[in-house]
């Protein structure tokens, strides 16, 4: 699958060494929620002085520092995209608010140059987090597509345990 | 932003004083030739390394800020900088190491994270 990237972004892709850093933003929506949540792979700046509070800046939005693993998803043609979040299971808290979610929330995730943060070099389709696995260590959450290619069709059909009759 | 207290000695000692650079490289070996290298992060914390010499009051002084304006040494504070001003720390993996030097001067050995 090709992409439209800015050639600095190529250029840092494919060079031996360089200073380029890539950073990923995630922006996380629910209903629940007052305001969406932004979370920063980077610690670009300083963004608070008290607490002392890290993150990046892009398009006049802060995205907070979070050092979240972030699998992207494969560009399969095949399969709907699936992406993965792992996260540190520092605060209990996490767990439960991961047992309190009733709904899927929608994650979006984009992919930006640090020294250009304006610029989304790669965003991908809206995902919602699916499932959430947990332990002592980590927490992680697989974000997946409402891959509409997999529903069956038709919606409905004769079977003998809807309509007996008719066998 | 707890502050470094004015009583105490505003620099480490010279002998066992080291600075290191904040690792921030992700390198890639190949089979052959050069490394590939980029950086992991844009920021990351540095490590500085050094030692302090304090009297009885001192010392009293700078344990009273480790343990209860420091909350046992896990706030960030304001540090003197070599290059004047102030930079923001946090002490390192292991707390102050404390030894006497004479009846009454203790040497304080500790490392600290230079926050970005």
């Amino acid at each position: 699958m090709s992409r439209t990237i800015s050639s600095g972004f190529r250029q840092a892709l494919w060079a031996q060494e360089t200073g380029e850093v890539v950073a990923c933003l995630l922006t996380i929506t629910h209903a629940e929620l007052d305001a969406p949540i932004y979370i920063s792979t980077d610690p670009t700046t300083r963004l608070t002085e008290d607490p002392v509070t890290y993150g990046t800046v892009s398009r006049g939005k802060n995205y907070s520092y979070l050092p979240v693993s972030v699998v992207l998803p494969e560009d399969a043609t095949d399969s709907a995209p699936n992406a993965r979040l792992e996260l540190d299971n520092t605060d209990r808290d996490l767990i439960n608010l991961v047992r309190a979610i009733t709904s899927p929330a929608n994650v979006q995730l984009e992919l930006i140059l640090v020294s250009n943060p304006d610029i989304v070099e790669i965003d991908f389709p809206a995902l919602k987090i699916g499932a959430a696995q947990y332990d002592a260590q980590t927490v992680s959450f697989d974000l997946t597509i409402d891959a509409l290619f997999t529903e069956p069709f038709p919606g409905n059909d004769f079977l003998p345990s809807g309509f007996p009759g008719l066998f | 932003m707890p502050t470094w207290p004015a009583s105490l000695p505003q620099f480490l000692l010279v002998d066992g004083f080291e600075i290191e650079f904040a690792e921030n490289r992700l390198r890639s070996d190949n089979d052959a030739g050069p490394a590939k290298v980029r950086r992991r992060t844009t920021l990351n914390v540095g490590i500085m390394r050094g030692s302090m010499v304090m009297d009885c009051a001192q010392k009293a002084t700078f344990q009273t800020f480790v343990n209860d304006t420091l909350l046992g040494g896990t706030i960030a504070f304001d540090f003197p900088a070599l290059e004047g001003g102030t930079q923001l720390v946090r002490f390192g993996p292991q707390l102050p190491v404390l030894k006497p030097v004479s009846p009454q001067l203790f040497s304080f050995s500790f490392e600290l994270e230079i926050l970005p």
